[in-house]
């Protein structure tokens, strides 16, 4: 259990800090909306999401917590793996 | 309902393509296209998890890939940033069908906890990053497997994977949006705009799925045939 939680808290402070470096980056998914714009003044969205995270620490929270517990999950698997506790592949 | 401007934070989270962003028409076009695909993927899934309990983890650590490198926001030498998919490594695992159920659920926890991509988009989204990129990542290494090492053929499978998702949302913006030029000019339009990002996170995604596939195959989890390795 311990690498596995190690791995965890390492991809948390990763998505954190990947986040951090490109903040001041303009990201291709401004650029793109910015050209739908373009093509489309007059486009209103039909929808909304259901559920925004608060701000961009909330949202950035959720990313951390994505990557944490996929990456607990993952090393927890790969372990069992390699200690061959499981059958024959199929 | 909003126009443009009020979706100033929402235009930050275009990984994918954003809720409400595609017209119905192509909102409900999408999802038709997307669903018996995905049935079948998860049709597939439940099957493999039931062969043996290795299958079930390698699955499991496959969705878990896609979980981690979907999070990371990358840079590019460009000058911007975005997204890898991470199907790369489920792709070559177990196909595009398995892969389809699973970027449904990552793309499904994307749209409602953190408002990236939507449920009007899900099928669209689901078609780009969990059937056509994994569809033809899948089919290059099917055909490059037998002439190139497993490491290399991982590469060239994850990288076409995550170009041709970016490329497909680009050709689905493209037909919602038009120019006066037609909608292929639209989606050169779109693809240049995620081409001069998405390159290089491309081979980027394609050398951490190579080395993942390698040391899964060196530790043991996973044999050569499950990859259509013989030799």
């Amino acid at each position: 259990m311990k690498r596995p939680l190690a791995v965890g808290v390492v991809v948390v402070f990763a998505v954190i800090l990947s986040t951090m470096v490109v903040s001041g980056l303009g990201a291709t998914d401004e650029q793109a909306v910015a050209t739908i714009e373009t093509k489309a003044p007059n486009y209103s969205p039909w929808a909304s999401a259901v559920w925004e995270p608060p701000g961009s620490h909330g949202e950035l929270a959720f990313f951390a917590l994505q990557g944490g517990v996929a990456a607990f999950v993952l090393t927890y698997y790969v372990e069992r793996l390699r200690a061959g506790t499981h059958a024959t592949d199929a | 309902m909003g126009s443009f401007s009020s979706y100033e934070h929402g235009a930050t989270s275009l990984m994918h393509i954003m809720e409400g962003f595609l017209p119905p028409f192509w909102a409900i076009f999408w999802t038709v296209v997307a669903l018996p695909v995905v049935a079948y993927g998860a049709k597939r899934t439940l099957t493999a998890v039931k062969t043996d309990t290795r299958t079930k983890a390698l699955i499991a650590v496959g969705t878990a890939f896609v979980f981690v490198l979907s999070a990371l926001k990358l840079p590019s030498v460009v000058g911007s940033s975005s997204h890898p998919t991470g199907t790369g490594v489920m792709v070559v695992l177990f196909g595009p069908a398995v892969t389809a159920f699973a970027a449904t659920i990552v793309l499904l926890y994307q749209s409602l906890l953190l408002a990236h991509g939507g449920l009007t988009t899900l099928g669209a989204n689901v078609t780009a990053m969990g059937i056509v990129g994994p569809f033809v990542g899948w089919a290059a290494y099917r055909l490059v497997r037998t002439r190139l090492s497993l490491e290399q053929a991982t590469f060239v499978a994850a990288v076409l994977t995550d170009w041709v998702t970016y490329l497909t949302t680009s050709i689905q913006l493209g037909l919602a949006f038009p120019s006066d030029a037609g909608a292929l000019s639209s989606a050169a339009d779109f693809a240049a705009v995620f081409a001069v990002t998405q390159l290089p996170i491309g081979i980027f995604e394609g050398l951490i799925a190579a080395a993942m596939v390698g040391y899964l195959v060196r530790v043991g989890s996973v044999t050569k045939e499950r990859l259509g390795v013989t030799a």
